[in-house]
């Protein structure tokens, strides 16, 4: 039989502890320094502003694409490798300037028109104009149009097309590729050859937020953390008929939550909406550890009543060690996982959780089962049973 | 007992080939969010302001004319702020009679008076919403009439947002890629006028050349423009592709205006570049043909959301059927510019609050990527569950890929939306799927160990890890709620996962875990050792 701790009895909830709170409380003090000091790469969810992520087939140079911008008066704009470096891709960002009206190209949303028009070289904006198309860029619809007048089956060769793209990430990488693409037929792979063009990037996604949505998203952030704590508060207490309890079992969430977020301020990942979401997983799977915790305390405190109350909690915790261990463990495998393979997207989720859930584990013994130990200690509790 | 089980193998069988029904196969089942799929997902403002402006300017001419027939006319009248209205130079011996008169027939407006002669009526609050909230109706309607037209399938087009931001519509566009041309087609007012060029006295219609600055053209005028004249802005292209803009002269009136289409589609001008062509109803075409009778020779302004497209001279006269051409029209643009004259002018501007489009190569990628962490993540469990508990770790597995059958199944079943975030969200499922039996496994152990039969063991791990089961996942269910409840777009789908991931979770590990258990013990009841 595998075991991991079996007959442990790891005195934890003796002087170790105050090791321990120490531990925390420098945890605390640095994320909140960090907070403080460096504060967040909020992402274009709560700064608003524009982000647009393209695709070039060859490795752009990021000066080339910042002198392009600044010279259609696009101000200041932030332009990010992202992804593995043969990913060939570039997430370009411009802020909201508030105070300022928007630049070229007017309001809202249409500061990524702008940009993508910034991009085109000379040749390019000509053969725009002579009629020519461009196949990276053309939606099905447009191509079909295009083709139609010059084509019978104008809506086979664009939907053969426009699936071979997106199966090759959105990108052609040549003229000389149309004609390998398979379900377009000869002729029109010769009229795609010479008439249309293959630019050399392709638009992966575009994002804009204004500046009003994001703060009402960062209030509906702060309201979501602070109703979820308050119903985790009165379901514990609820449970366990001690508002103590409660406390400590938030005090040890709030704790995860903080660090978790401090490690992203630390880190300089963009705080998005899913790192919100990542925030309040952690509050579920924190709050999870510690009931089992609590819960094997309660029924101990029943069944050896004539014990001290340091004691008691001290075998729970080491009652419930192992499994605390292992459900974290399988929890991190998925988040790892989901670190490596997950893609850009999710990384500073994954990241977030990482953190958060490792906390979570270690905060429901060394927070939560500790300072029920103190509480009891420090103000002459007594747990009366339920 | 022995039925009891039967049923219980029984109704988790029925369940998982339910389930697996349900999805197969999931490239169709499983409905996936824009931001896998691709698409453009937008939430737009109804510049409702635009709408009780307008309201402003008709009533002002209809309260003109009112005080005008009864010889009451103010000097001057004009618009105070967004909603209300400023009647200056009345006669004060008569301002009793005003008053009177106005409130009889214009009710919707509160009168008070700022100053001797002065008159300041306020559109009252419940008339301003009354207008605000049939703007936005309007508009929606609108819009859902645009995008029907333009062929986009399982679109989202709704309201959102109460009270100060009842003003918000929503529109998820799934599988469209070309978020310029869609703004364009959603948010463009479109609306349509014919307006008579008032050229200055002295020039000749055809020889007249719009200037490129508005103080040049009130010269032409002798430094003011008349009364019912207003100048309009033409943007055009030069031979050397700069733009540049130049301004008409044209009566503030419009004899026609888009209201008065019958239909319009796409179509060529002489030279065979692309062109609208419009149909008035039967009405507007007498009037069109006064117009054009009374007017020949003169030039005709064809104005399109206070821009000119074009002015061409009326050559003959026009009935019912036109054309639109010279504006610079691509087959798309002129496409798209039939296609908003067909569904009708927005009542008011839009703005764009939010916009988010994912293109289809990285919706693919997304999932792709999303998967493989998944699979990965399951596998690395699924090894470590086995090599943990050996015989029991299969239970554990067993229990893992219901929990993913039943998640699966259950988005197919409510047609849930599979977002980027969901997938992280079934990622932690699989991670958090063994907590429940690990929890079991591990009280067993403990039975086990104080030397409790196989079969008490068995009985006590379940009852005794029961409460803490419950206790654990409806808290970790608390924040998932609330982040279900009041979160926005993709991270309502990674609340929505997660949360039934957890309840999954509880019923595999109270209720199938057992039935496992319990049928292994009812087919060798004297076992004496358990693979835990």
């Amino acid at each position: 039989m595998l075991q991991v701790f079996t007959h442990v009895n790891f005195r934890m909830m003796y002087r170790t502890k105050w090791y321990f709170m120490a531990f925390s409380a420098l945890s605390i003090l640095v994320s909140a320094w960090f907070m403080a000091t460096r504060g967040f790469n909020y992402g274009i969810d709560f700064a608003g502003g524009t982000a647009v992520q393209l695709k070039f087939h060859e490795a752009p140079r990021v000066e080339d694409l910042r002198s392009a911008l600044e010279q259609a008066g696009l101000g200041d704009v932030s332009i990010q490798k992202i992804g593995d470096a043969d990913d060939n891709e570039v997430l370009i960002r411009v802020e909201q300037q508030r105070g300022k009206s928007v630049p070229a190209g007017g309001e809202g949303g249409e500061v990524s028109a702008a940009i993508l028009e910034a991009l085109k070289t000379p040749d390019e904006r000509a053969d725009a104009r002579a009629g020519t198309i461009d196949l990276n860029m053309a939606s099905r619809g447009v191509l079909q149009e295009w083709l139609s007048t010059r084509l019978p089956n104008a809506a086979e060769v664009a939907e053969a097309v426009v699936r071979y793209r997106t199966d090759h990430q959105g990108l052609l990488s040549s003229p000389g590729e149309i004609a390998s693409i398979p379900g377009v037929p000869p002729e029109a792979a010769a009229l795609l050859s010479s008439q249309a063009t293959v630019g050399r990037f392709a638009l992966r996604s575009v994002d804009f937020v204004g500046p009003t949505a994001g703060r009402e998203l960062l209030q509906n952030t702060a309201w979501l953390i602070l109703l979820s704590i308050l119903g985790i508060l009165v379901y514990v207490w609820f449970r366990f008929h001690k508002w103590m309890w409660g406390v400590t079992a938030i005090i040890a969430l709030v704790h995860d939550v903080f660090i978790a977020a401090g490690m992203i301020s630390l880190t300089g990942k963009e705080f998005s909406l899913t790192v919100v979401a990542a925030l309040l997983a952690i509050l579920g799977y924190s709050i999870n550890d510690t009931i089992v915790v609590f819960d094997r305390i309660r029924e101990n405190l029943r069944l050896y009543r004539e014990h001290e109350f340091e004691e008691i909690v001290n075998a729970s915790v080491n009652q419930t060690l192992s499994r605390t261990m292992l459900t974290s463990l399988s929890l991190l495998v998925a988040i790892v996982a989901l670190l490596m393979f997950g893609g850009e997207k999710l990384n500073p989720m994954s990241f977030c959780l990482l953190v958060g859930v490792g906390f979570g584990a270690y905060s429901s013994v060394f927070v939560a089962a500790a300072l029920l130990v103190i509480a009891y200690r420090r103000l002459g509790l007594k747990y009366v049973k339920a | 007992m022995n039925l009891d089980i039967r049923w219980r193998l029984l109704l988790t069988f029925a369940l998982l080939v339910l389930c697996g029904y349900l999805v197969y196969p999931p490239a169709e089942k499983i409905r996936l969010g824009l931001d896998l799929k691709g698409g453009i997902h937008m939430v737009m403002r109804v510049k409702t302001d635009d709408a009780v402006r307008a309201e402003i300017d008709l009533s002002q001419e209809r309260i003109r004319s009112a005080l005008g027939e009864k010889g009451l006319a103010p000097q001057r009248t004009s618009a105070d702020g967004t909603n209300a209205l400023l009647l200056e130079g009345i006669d004060p011996a008569r301002a009793g009679e005003v008053r009177d008169l106005l409130g009889r027939q214009f009710p919707q407006f509160q009168a008070s008076a700022p100053g001797p002669g002065r008159l300041r009526l306020q559109l009252r609050a419940a008339d301003e919403a009354g207008i605000r909230d049939s703007a936005v109706r309007q508009a929606l309607e609108t819009i859902r009439n645009r995008v029907d037209k333009f062929g986009v399938s399982e679109p989202t087009i709704q309201r959102q947002g109460t009270g100060a931001r009842a003003d918000r519509v929503l529109i998820q566009l799934p599988g469209v890629e070309d978020p310029e041309r869609v703004k364009d087609l959603i948010g463009s007012p479109a609306f349509l006028e014919w307006k008579l060029v008032k050229v200055p006295p002295g020039i000749v219609a055809d020889q007249f050349r719009a200037p490129d600055n508005p103080d040049a053209l009130s010269q032409m005028f002798g430094g003011a423009l008349p009364e019912d004249v207003e100048a309009l802005p033409q943007d055009l292209v030069g031979q050397d592709d700069k733009p540049f803009r130049v301004f008409w002269p044209v009566t503030r009136t419009s004899p026609i205006t888009g209201n008065d289409l019958k239909n319009a589609r796409r179509d060529q001008d002489r030279f065979g570049g692309p062109a609208v062509n419009f149909l008035l109803t039967a009405d507007a075409g007498r009037r069109f043909q006064n117009l054009t009778r009374q007017h020949q020779g003169q030039l005709l302004a064809i104005v399109l959301d206070r821009k000119i497209i074009s002015a061409p001279r009326i050559n003959a006269v026009i009935a019912d059927q036109g054309i639109i051409e010279g504006g610079n029209f691509t087959l798309e643009s002129a496409e798209d510019l039939a296609l908003k004259l067909r569904s009708g002018a927005l009542p008011a501007g839009m703005e764009i609050l939010e916009e988010r489009t994912v293109g289809p190569s990285l919706g693919a990628d997304s999932v792709r990527q999303g998967v493989v962490a998944s699979i990965v993540g399951s596998i690395i469990v699924i090894l470590f569950m086995l090599v943990y508990y050996r015989m029991a770790g299969g239970n554990a597995v067993f229990a893992l890929a219901c929990n993913i059958l039943i998640l699966l199944g259950a988005m197919a079943y409510f047609k849930s939306t599979l977002t980027l975030p969901g997938i992280a969200g079934i990622a932690l499922t699989i991670g958090m799927a063994v907590d429940a039996n690990v929890l079991v496994f591990e009280r067993m152990r403990e039975e086990l160990r104080n030397g409790r039969t196989v079969k008490a063991a068995v009985s006590a791990g379940f009852e005794k890890a029961l409460t803490t089961i419950v206790d654990s996942n409806v808290t970790t269910l608390i924040p998932a709620f609330f982040l279900y409840a009041k979160g926005t777009g993709p991270v309502r789908g990674f609340a929505l996962t997660l949360s039934v991931g957890i309840l999954a979770n509880l019923f595999t590990a109270v209720f199938v875990s057992r039935a496992l258990f319990d049928a292994l013990l009812t087919l060798r009841p004297r076992m004496e050792r358990l693979s835990i």
